[in-house]
């Protein structure tokens, strides 16, 4: 069987981490698979799935921790398995899997309007907001809320060792919301003289447990130990069904050359990943496009969720990158 | 009547964030009996003139340090009682010339008495966690490890200045385990670690400390998990004016330590280089005279020589 041009583009862009978001690399998979099958020759249904299956499978072994991305695939190759249990015609099957894309498209598209819509409502006229780092959905639920009229500014910290949060200085700028900056060390300080602190997620666990970028949940115990509302901003494509399941998230150990020059001696050692974990009982609500919801609510959403015994079964190698 | 060179050399060092608040003190006292020592005023109330020039010169920029300030409350008591009971010059050049030597004594043995008793707060096979710099907090590293001790210690950059790699780094040199991580991983770091110990810069009479940003959050994390946080601190460095409602001024952070290269966008810069660990997050201050419960400062406070002429001045940057 030839690789199709498309998916092996994909691929190696996956592999190569060009795609800017997880959001972004989850329509990349979902338009590349729904071309494929567009384009196939297929003369029967079960050569149509072998050739989605083949491609899911090189999908999957470059595939980093991207929950939206898992979770497109498991629409997509879900609605497959539905179609092959209704022993549907090669074309019927193009016409589900067609379907499919443009659900998931559209739906993608007013998950994203209504986080914004929700979080602005958490934005009141003359606040001072926290941010951590960068998160595209906060940023889209402070235009949202600048776009209403709302006169607030936004505080934000560097977030080593990516300095991130430099890019929020940015796109705030672009949007005319004033914005100040400082070290991720001064969260102490700067937190408690906020209204209100948001963060987004890469990960949400089954038992409500947020993933993002380190500094997270010390800004989150801040936030708790001074009574500021803390957010998550992730729309459910977040969620991340295979930690129902047990399976651990990927979270990579920060580089040495990112904090230590080459004048120290090898025998100290570095220490750290790049994500930290922040635990339920800090998180105020997690914006999703269902709605502000309490984080114990994870399992309710992975309930609803569509999930693909294919994709499932990938998962437990997949997490130890033996896939 | 001038300026000491050696208060300006003092005054110098504070402006280049050189000094840190144990050897502060050391110095300040140091530079004050060598102003009372070259002095050539005739009378006590001239030297008192030729101290007060001095003192504000060093209050100018003087940093929120407490052993500084509390050293010119000793100073400036024993003059004022000096000036009520009109003693001579050369009493007081005496007097002072006997405290400057005692106050050399009493840092040498607080120190060593403070990393012993810190010695006995790490446990065996243990790991510290650790913030910044403090050469309290070396001292006692370093004692435990000479005692057989065996520990590793985990600590983060410490922007802007990035001192915690110089505490990795000396750590190191004298073969001890360490780790460095970034200050936005303190959740995880210090999660893995058995004991908290810090310095600080000064200890107000609410318990509370002031200690290089980023002590707070690493410190509500250690409270989460359960992990004891210690405070390495002599009792010169409670803040005495604090028992006065003279709370130290933070100094800010600079533009410069944020946006440092040009590259980065441009925005205001927030923020300061010392935040406040409130004393129900400390589980104990570690000081030469034993481990206490961090509200018991104000007492220690109360006990404390201060000067009315500097308790009446309006508080400056440092508070005083």
């Amino acid at each position: 069987m030839v690789k199709q041009a498309d998916i092996v583009a994909l691929v190696d862009r996956v592999r190569k981490d060009e795609i800017g978001g997880a959001a972004d690399t989850a329509k990349e998979v979902v338009d590349a698979l729904s071309k494929l099958v567009r384009d196939s020759k297929a003369q029967d249904t079960r050569a149509l799935v072998a050739e989605v299956d083949d491609a899911v499978l090189d999908i999957m072994r470059v595939m980093p921790s991207l929950a939206p991305a898992i979770n497109a695939l498991h629409r997509f190759v879900g609605s497959m398995e539905q179609g092959e249990a209704e022993g549907a015609t090669v074309a019927a099957m193009k016409t589900v899997l067609e379907k499919s894309r443009n659900d998931f498209f559209e739906w993608a598209d007013s998950a994203l309007g209504r986080v914004a819509q929700y979080g602005a409502e958490k934005v009141s006229d003359g606040d001072r907001v926290f941010m951590y780092s960068m998160s595209s959905s906060v940023w889209r639920i402070l235009r949202t809320a600048k776009q209403q009229g709302k006169s607030f500014e936004v505080v934000v910290t560097e977030s080593r060792p990516g300095n991130e949060g430099l890019w929020t200085v940015t796109e705030m700028d672009k949007a005319g919301i004033p914005v100040s900056v400082s070290i991720d060390a001064c969260i102490g300080e700067l937190i408690p003289q906020c209204q209100v602190a948001f963060a987004g997620a890469d990960v949400i666990s089954s038992t409500g447990h947020a993933l993002n970028k380190a500094g997270t949940y010390p800004s989150a115990l801040v936030a708790r130990a001074h009574g500021v509302p803390f957010y998550i901003a992730a729309d459910t494509l977040k969620f991340d069904s295979a930690t129902l399941f047990g399976l651990p998230y990927r979270n990579e150990a920060f580089h040495r050359k990112d904090i230590l020059d080459s004048s120290f001696p090898e025998r100290v050692k570095v220490l750290g990943h790049l994500f930290d974990e922040t635990p339920p009982d800090l998180i105020t609500g997690v914006i999703t496009e269902l709605g502000i919801l309490h984080p114990a609510a994870a399992y309710s959403v992975m309930q609803q969720m569509k999930l693909s015994r294919k994709v499932s079964e990938m998962l437990p190698a997949w997490s130890k990158g033996e896939l | 009547m001038a300026i000491h060179p050696k208060i300006k050399e003092v005054a110098v060092k504070f402006e280049a964030q050189e000094l840190h608040a144990a050897r502060s003190g050391r110095e300040v006292m140091e530079a004050l009996a060598s102003v009372v020592a070259g002095s050539s005023a005739a009378s006590i109330d001239d030297l008192a003139a030729e101290l007060a020039l001095n003192a504000e010169a060093l209050l100018e920029v003087m940093p929120a340090y407490a052993p500084p300030i509390n050293v010119l409350h000793r100073v400036f008591a024993r003059l004022e009682r000096a000036q009520r009971d009109a003693l001579p010059v050369s009493d007081f050049r005496e007097a002072i010339a006997r405290e400057a030597g005692a106050y050399r004594q009493w840092s040498e043995q607080a120190r060593s008495k403070i990393a012993l008793y810190a010695t006995r707060v790490i446990p065996d096979g243990g790991v510290v966690f650790t913030f910044t710099l403090s050469e309290t907090v070396l001292g006692a590293l370093r004692e435990a490890a000479r005692r057989g001790v065996e520990f590793r210690v985990l600590v983060t950059e410490s922007r802007p200045n990035a001192d915690g790699t110089m505490t990795a780094r000396s750590l190191a040199e004298q073969g001890i385990r360490v780790e460095v991580g970034i200050d936005a991983g303190v959740g995880e770091l210090v999660a893995r670690a058995d004991v908290m110990l810090v310095g600080a810069e000064a200890v107000l009479a609410d318990g509370s400390a002031i200690c290089k940003v980023g002590t707070y959050p690493a410190a509500l994390v250690a409270r989460r998990s359960g992990i004891p946080v210690y405070v390495l601190v002599d009792s010169m460095k409670v803040h005495s004016p604090s028992l006065l409602g003279k709370l130290p001024a933070l100094e800010p952070l600079a533009a410069k330590d944020v946006l440092g290269d040009g590259t980065a966008p441009q925005a205001p810069v927030v923020g300061h280089i010392f935040d406040c660990t409130p004393a129900d997050l400390i589980s104990a201050l570690v000081t030469e005279r034993g481990l206490i419960h961090p509200r018991q400062v104000s007492q220690w406070m109360l006990e404390m020589p201060m000067s009315e002429s500097l308790a009446i001045r309006p508080a400056g940057r440092q508070g005083a």
